[in-house]
Formats: structure tokens, C-alpha cells, sequence
């Protein structure tokens, strides 16, 4: 089972992640929804008051809500910006998140931010680094924070260990649960060259919090991380592997770009949902004994 | 690596990725790669550091982490200001939009404040465009409408607050001052979102207004020259008493009391008005 410390021993289900052309229906909707939680862009909600966080209070009164950050950078070499950690502990507060999850990336560097989620060495050293960049943020943010492995187009020359190792050590020095993104590691497995299957076997099942899920682009020589289009057949069969690993596991439906209709994501996520179910019927107490 | 040599790598790579878009590299993300024409330093940034992949070289894979830089940063801030994109049309937006990244990296985490320094930076006349005037004035109104959706809102002052405290507007309330037409300029690109031009009107009399935000639904009211008198007063020296001297030259002769008292009215129902923080 993947109720742990890491997600506050949650039982949520399959969540989506909250974005504005879907806000009327999801309001207009007379009962709830088949969803079980909602995730939103931390940054988009670290504001001072109007519109974006009366929308969150509407939402929170439904739904639970898990912010998921974009722009800690755990991964940057100058260290992390205590202004946009203070704004991010006041959003945590202010929602009473049960974890807090970002990328294992950098994306700034002498204050100028890139506003993407870049990849890092995979080292020793670059992994203490990170390792000590997220105990602090741990430390600020008084509830789990929970690590992503990010897509990635790119590998350094500088890199000493493979990404699951990488990730795998980063966690443990850190002692911080993980996100694992289902579909990025799909993505890098078929730009990298490597089998997805070896990296997903390998990752400490015990500190995974939560799965996401999304779709990509295929090009002839790559695939591109676009959140923009439904989940890959690939990737629903990695997803089903990985639960049939895991147990159940809290799971969120990215979908960020060519937004479809609101009853198009709901089906989509419906397709998760119904995979976890299953995981979740088998590892019932007694499911054995009645199969 | 040390983590020295980490913080040159990050350094070199954001560098690399905030060079300019160049020939096909101003294409979308999928289209064949080109990083043959990109800058040497943009290749021997990529060969420096990154491995070559079964199908793209160094400099490919860095040039697919440029486009996804620009791109981003492009459509954030073409979603935040489609009147300007109206005025100005996409080609000569797009060059603006370029040479303002260039010259002002994001340091923002939240993509909704990226363009705040566009209407300095249109003011510095670092850039030629078209229509200068009223696209600094159409820039300062649509960062005002973004600034009217997510600022906060400060208490306000009670009716004895009024005249005894220290005023201010709210954080949500911007006045902008226009020798253009740019508020007819901005109500036509955003009721029609027209997928032509809007070309300002040739007339350019001096006009004042507010955007503000009223039970979370943002606002632009044109003001009365003595209203925008008095709210800028308020804003720069938070005294009433001041604030009325400044406002009493653009009143009318008759009825200029009821027409304050009726201002004073609206917004303290309309909520523009906060006490001032102590400095």
C-alpha cells in the first residue's frame, strides 16, 4: 500500500489537476464529481487575494486540494529562495495541504528563473546537494514534501549514475517521499534509450506518495513532455505495473495544454481510476482467499 | 562535480537557453531542429556538456530546452496582453515580446506577473514600435487588469476613517492616465477578440481611468479629470484634505461638492479605498 508518511497515510484515489476553462463545470456540477481531489500549480495560488484564491476556497470546500510546485528548484547550486519558500509555507497553511510535492530539477540560477524543469548531473555530489536543498524545505513547510522525477531531452556528460539511482539516493539522504510520474519516465526512457520497466522496478516503493499520469508528443527522433493530449497506451500499461507494485496509490491526471472538455478529462481520469479499483479490490484484506 | 562546477553548468546552460531565437528556431517545438544556426557559444555550451543521444546531437537536445524556454515565456505573455498583440499586430507583438525577455529575464515564479515591467520597458524606448503611445498605454492598462485579479484587498477605512486616517487605494485599483485612445482600443480587442489589427483612433484628448476589481469581477471606468485628481492625490500622500485641494481646479464651478460627495460614495461602496499602511 502506498498510504505513508509521505502522503500523510491518504487513501485519495485519482485527482486532476485544477485549471481555469474547467472552473464553470466543475461549479456547475450538482453533485460531486468522480474525482477525489484536486492538485493545483502551488505558484499560480502564491498571490495576495482576488480571484485565485477565492477559486481555491470553492474548491477546498468540495474537494481536497495538493499543491504542486513548480519553482523550488531543489537542484540549484546557489542554494533556495527563502522569499519563495515563505510564500509557498503561507499557501500550505492557508489550505492545510497534507503534502507538498516539486520537481527534482533546477531552473534558476543569479536569481533569473527559466521557468522549465531542467535535468541535473546525476552525481554524488549533486545529490547531497538536492538532498540537503529538500531537508530544509522540509524543515520550512512542516508537512511532507514530496519529490518528482522530471521529463528530460538531455543527459550530462558530468553524470556518474543512472536517473533511478539518482533519484533513488537523492530520496533516502533526504528522507522525503517521491512523486513518480509515470509518463516522464516514459519519456526519458525513449529519449535516453533506456527501459522504463528497469528504472520503475528500481524506485523504493515504499516512499512513493503519489503517481501522475499525462500525455506527450511523439516526433521522429523524440518525444516532448506537452501534457496535452491523453495518456499514452505505453503508459497505461507502465501505470498498471507500477500499481500492481505499489498497491494503491494516490494518482493525479495531468493535462495542461489543448485542453479537452471537462467530461473529456473526467473520462480520462475515469480510465485511472477504474485501473485502481482493480489494484485496490486485489489488496483487500481476503481478496486472496475469495479470488 | 562540485558544487562550484554545478553552478557554472547552470549558469552556462540558462545562458545558452536565453539566446535569442534565431531563423527556424522561431518555429514551433516539433519542427525539424536547427542548431546550425544558432550561435557558436550555443553549440560549444551543448558539447561541453551534454552527451549525444541514438538521434539528436548535443546541440539538438539543448535547442529542444531553448524552444520550450522561449515558447513559454512567449504564449504566457501573449495570453496577458492580446490587446497589444491587436495594435500591434503578431510580427512586430512578437518582436516586442522578444527584445523585452531579452532585456528583462523572468525573476518571477508566477507567469502572471512576467509582463509587469513590459510598460517601463515600452516607456524606455529600448525598443521601436508602432503606435508607441498608445501601446505603452495599452501595456500599463492590461498589467493593470492582470494586477486587479490576484492583488489584495486592504481593510478599508470606516465613514470617520475618512477624514480622520490615512488613506490609500486598494492594492487592486490602478489609474492610469491616457493621451491615447488605448481604453477604446482595449475594449474592442477584448469584446471581439478580433483576429485582425485594431488600429487606435486618430483623435488623442487626454482621458483618465480606473481598473479596479468589484466582487472579484475586474473592472475599467473612465474618470473624471478631478477624480483622478483626487484618487492619485490619495495615493501619493493618503491625506483627504490634500487631496480635495488637488482635485478643487478640475471641479466644476457648480455642483463640484455633489459631485465629490457622489465619488466618495461609489467607491467606498465599490470598496477602491484602504487606510495606508504606516510606513
Amino acid at each position: 500500500m502506498s498510504a505513508n508518511r509521505f502522503n500523510a497515510h491518504s487513501a485519495l484515489g485519482v485527482g486532476v489537476g485544477l485549471r481555469a476553462p474547467h472552473l464553470d463545470d466543475l461549479f456547475a456540477a450538482p453533485e460531486k464529481l468522480p474525482l477525489d481531489w484536486f492538485e493545483i500549480i502551488a505558484e499560480n495560488f502564491m498571490v495576495d487575494g482576488g480571484r485565485p484564491l477565492q477559486t481555491l476556497e470553492q474548491v477546498r470546500s468540495r474537494y481536497p486540494v495538493i499543491p504542486h510546485g513548480v519553482s523550488t528548484y531543489v537542484g540549484s547550486a546557489q542554494g533556495l529562495d527563502p522569499a519563495h519558500l515563505r510564500r509557498l509555507k503561507a499557501l500550505v497553511r492557508r489550505i492545510e495541504a497534507p503534502w507538498v510535492s516539486d520537481h527534482l530539477c533546477w531552473g534558476a540560477v543569479d536569481g533569473h528563473t527559466s521557468h522549465d524543469l531542467l535535468p541535473l548531473p546525476y552525481t554524488s555530489e549533486v545529490a547531497r546537494l538536492c538532498a540537503a536543498n529538500i531537508r530544509q524545505v522540509q524543515d520550512v513547510l512542516e508537512v511532507p514534501f514530496v519529490i518528482e522525477n522530471v521529463s528530460s531531452y538531455a543527459e550530462f556528460r558530468a553524470s556518474t549514475m543512472t536517473e533511478w539511482q539518482f533519484v533513488t539516493e537523492v530520496a533516502e539522504q533526504a528522507d522525503c517521499g517521491l512523486l513518480l510520474d509515470v509518463n516522464n519516465v516514459y519519456v526519458s526512457s525513449v529519449n535516453h534509450g533506456f527501459d522504463p520497466r528497469t528504472y520503475l522496478a528500481a524506485i523504493p516503493a515504499e516512499r512513493v506518495a503519489q503517481l501522475h499520469l499525462a500525455g506527450h508528443a511523439r516526433f521522429e527522433s523524440f518525444i516532448i513532455d506537452t501534457h496535452d493530449a491523453p495518456v499514452a497506451d505505453a503508459v497505461w500499461q507502465l501505470y498498471a505495473e507500477t500499481l500492481a507494485r505499489l498497491g494503491p496509490t494516490p494518482t493525479l491526471l495531468e493535462w495542461d495544454a489543448q485542453l479537452p472538455t471537462f467530461a473529456e478529462l473526467l473520462a480520462e481520469a475515469g480510465k485511472a481510476a477504474k485501473l485502481l479499483a482493480e489494484v485496490t479490490a486485489a489488496a483487500a484484506p481476503g481478496a486472496a482467499r475469495a479470488g | 562535480m562540485r558544487v562550484d562546477e554545478l553552478e557554472e553548468l547552470q549558469r552556462q546552460v540558462l545562458a545558452a537557453l536565453r539566446a535569442p531565437l534565431v531563423g527556424p528556431s522561431r518555429e514551433r517545438t516539433e519542427l525539424p531542429l536547427s542548431a546550425r544556426v544558432m550561435p557558436e557559444s550555443f553549440a560549444a555550451t551543448a558539447e561541453r556538456y551534454l552527451t549525444p543521444s541514438a538521434a539528436l546531437t548535443p546541440p539538438a537536445r539543448l535547442e529542444l530546452y531553448h524552444r520550450q524556454y522561449w515558447f513559454r515565456l512567449l504564449d504566457a505573455l501573449t495570453d496577458d496582453f492580446p490587446a497589444l498583440r491587436s495594435l500591434l499586430g503578431p510580427r512586430a507583438f512578437a518582436a516586442l515580446l522578444e527584445a523585452y525577455l531579452d532585456s528583462a529575464p523572468p525573476r518571477v515564479a508566477n507567469l502572471r506577473q512576467l509582463g509587469a515591467d513590459l510598460p517601463a520597458f515600452l516607456a524606455s524606448g529600448a525598443v521601436t514600435t508602432p503606435h508607441l503611445v498608445c501601446a505603452q498605454e495599452l501595456a500599463r492598462l492590461e498589467v493593470a487588469w492582470l494586477t486587479a485579479f490576484e492583488a489584495a484587498e486592504a481593510p478599508p477605512p470606516t465613514a470617520a476613517q475618512l477624514s480622520t486616517s490615512a488613506l490609500a487605494l486598494q492594492p487592486h485599483v490602478t489609474l492610469v492616465a491616457l493621451r491615447s485612445h488605448a481604453d477604446s482600443v482595449w475594449h474592442r480587442a477584448n469584446e471581439s477578440r478580433p483576429r485582425g489589427r485594431v488600429r487606435p483612433p486618430a483623435a488623442t484628448p487626454a482621458r483618465f481611468v480606473a481598473v479596479f476589481r468589484l466582487a472579484l469581477a475586474r473592472q475599467m471606468e473612465r474618470l473624471h479629470p478631478a477624480a483622478h485628481a483626487l484618487l492619485a492625490s490619495l495615493q501619493e500622500q493618503g491625506s483627504l484634505a490634500v487631496a480635495l485641494e488637488a482635485a478643487a481646479p478640475l471641479l466644476p464651478a457648480r455642483r463640484g461638492s455633489a459631485l465629490v460627495e457622489s465619488w466618495f460614495r461609489k467607491w467606498t461602496a465599490e470598496r477602491w479605498l484602504a487606510l495606508r499602511e504606516p510606513a
